[in-house]
């Protein structure tokens, strides 16, 4: 099967198709949601800028700007002890000002259970969660499912500092193959991923949360650049990808990455926020084939 | 007539009976007004200061009486942030969101829990120890209270501009002190001696506050991770 080009209408109804399933679950979760029940609303709009959109050897790195929006809805339900179930969805967009091949929306599932170990805040909590995205791009290729299971610990230290643990397992699968050719894998965008994280947060006044962050990733990383021995000999899988321009291949590699984030939450009121993250990642993968990207948002949240 | 000005109608007006009672007790022919007027060490005007004046002469409480008050949860925050009630009287903790909340205090003055529920199901709580119970919800942290629980009936709340009136005082010998949540001394460092008359009597106070600081609310943000 080959892949819809950008623009053309079979991507355009991918895109249609993600809206759909996203009205359509939308029109049951409220159906579904007793009277009394309160849904929590999350929106997010901003902008960022990745210096390295396809994890690219620097020769070939390319960066664009890109607005960012979403909507999460999450219902909580409080069981005794200040444990928690929380469920929703999130729809997230994206939109590139130069690589449109790049725009997408997401639709997410998940679901969460939350256990804390004592009253009050600074008792430690554990929680374990779930997550299932649809993703759709304007280029074919990248579409599919993404799954996401996460536990992560947690305590607060002071009112002013605040400190987090993550394992996350993170699998997508890639929907839409091109035809396969004789030898290696064209399932370049299919991946598989364990990582481990860090969250430290400093609240140096009653309005800003200042956090640091440091995740250790370990498994299949996508690196878009033109043909290269060094990384075709190390390529799991390899596909066109012409989101990122022409005569550029996406090859699927196994790597480990440190990724290292700063953010910084002013508050504007109680409910609602400016975020400003700054995010590095060092990525070296097998066959000594290393890349960098750093990546910069800035957004507003709001909670209702 | 005691009558502290923050307290709703009714609550005045069952503090304005108990003032009567006492004053009746005392013996005495007037009652005057004390107004207690805060400020920082930046000569800012201090709220929530929590102004109390204790009688030499005991007797004229004896027959206080409390009255019932409440603490209202109101997008998810205790209000009003500090409430001042004479030792031994009901509080109510009406949950006015529409969602869940779980009050606790761990304070040795008062110990209590009124786990997970909404509405005006949860029962009052009584308040019987003098000191001061700080108020928490165990689902979300960053919501604090206070309730200072007086050991005399005789007090007040200074507002944004900074003063408390107590009104309607039987007049005597009375020592007054301050407590607020970020003061740095200890509420027995600002007492101060003072003889109440059938007159209005100024007392000022200028105090050293901690930066007040909450715990966060969380911050919404989403994380795209690493693509």
């Amino acid at each position: 099967m080959s892949p819809a080009r950008p623009g053309t209408p079979e991507s355009k109804a991918g895109i249609h198709a993600l809206w759909l399933r996203a009205c359509c679950l939308t029109i049951i979760a409220i159906a579904a949601t007793p009277a009394d029940a309160h849904w929590s609303f999350d929106t997010e709009l901003g902008v960022s800028y990745d210096n390295n959109l396809g994890n690219a050897r620097s020769e070939d790195s390319v960066g664009d700007r890109a607005l960012i929006a979403s909507v999460a809805a999450t219902q909580s339900e409080y069981l005794e002890h200040g444990d928690s179930i929380s469920w929703g969805g999130r729809i997230a967009g994206e939109r590139y000002a130069d690589f449109d091949g790049l725009d997408n929306l997401a639709l997410a599932a998940m679901i969460s259970y939350r256990k804390k170990l004592g009253l009050g805040p600074f008792a430690p909590w554990w929680r374990a969660s779930w997550s299932s995205s649809a993703l759709a791009y304007r280029d074919d290729a990248r579409n599919g499912w993404l799954h996401q299971a996460e536990v992560g610990a947690g305590k607060r230290l002071s009112e002013r500092y605040n400190l987090g643990l993550t394992f996350r397992v993170e699998q997508r699968k890639a929907a839409n193959l091109q035809e396969q050719g004789s030898g290696l894998s064209v399932d370049a965008f299919s991946q598989l991923s364990k990582s481990l994280g860090v969250n430290a947060e400093y609240a140096p006044d009653r309005d800003m949360v200042l956090s640091l962050g440091a995740q250790l990733r370990h498994g299949d990383i996508v690196s878009t650049s033109h043909r290269y021995r060094q990384v075709f000999l190390y390529s799991k899988a390899i596909v066109e990808d012409p989101a990122l321009g022409s005569n550029v291949f996406a090859y699927r590699l196994t790597g480990n990455t440190l990724i290292l984030n700063v953010a910084m939450a002013i508050f504007l009121s109680p409910d609602s926020c400016v975020n400003i993250g700054v995010q590095r990642a060092l990525t070296h993968a097998d066959g000594s084939n290393n890349y960098a990207k750093n990546k910069l948002a800035v957004s507003w949240v709001g909670n209702f | 007539m005691v009558a502290i000005k923050h307290f709703p109608i009714m609550n005045r007006f069952l503090a304005g009976v108990l003032g009567v009672m006492l004053m009746g007790l005392a013996g005495t022919a007037g009652a005057a007004e004390l107004l207690a007027t805060v400020r920082d060490q930046k000569a800012k005007p201090v709220s929530d200061a929590v102004v109390l004046a204790m009688p030499l002469d005991r007797k004229v409480f004896d027959l206080a009486r409390p009255v019932r008050h409440v603490v209202d949860q109101v997008n998810k925050e205790f209000v009003p942030y500090v409430r001042v009630v004479f030792a031994g009287t009901s509080v109510s903790f009406p949950n006015k969101d529409n969602i869940r909340h779980h009050v606790y205090s761990f304070s040795p003055a008062k110990k209590f829990e009124l786990a997970l529920y909404s509405g005006v199901s949860a029962p009052p709580v009584l308040f019987d120890k003098a000191g001061v119970v700080v108020l928490g919800c165990n689902i979300h942290d960053w919501m604090i209270g206070y309730i200072y629980v007086a050991d005399t009936p005789f007090f007040g709340k200074t507002e944004k501009e900074g003063q408390a009136s107590l009104e309607n005082l039987p007049p005597g010998d009375y020592q007054v002190r301050l407590w607020h949540p970020d003061m740095e001394k200890d509420e027995q460092a600002t007492v101060q001696r003072v003889t109440v008359t059938d007159k209005t009597t100024n007392l000022a106070w200028t105090i050293a506050l901690k930066p007040s600081f909450r715990i966060p609310r969380p911050t919404g943000a989403s994380s795209s991770g690493y693509r």
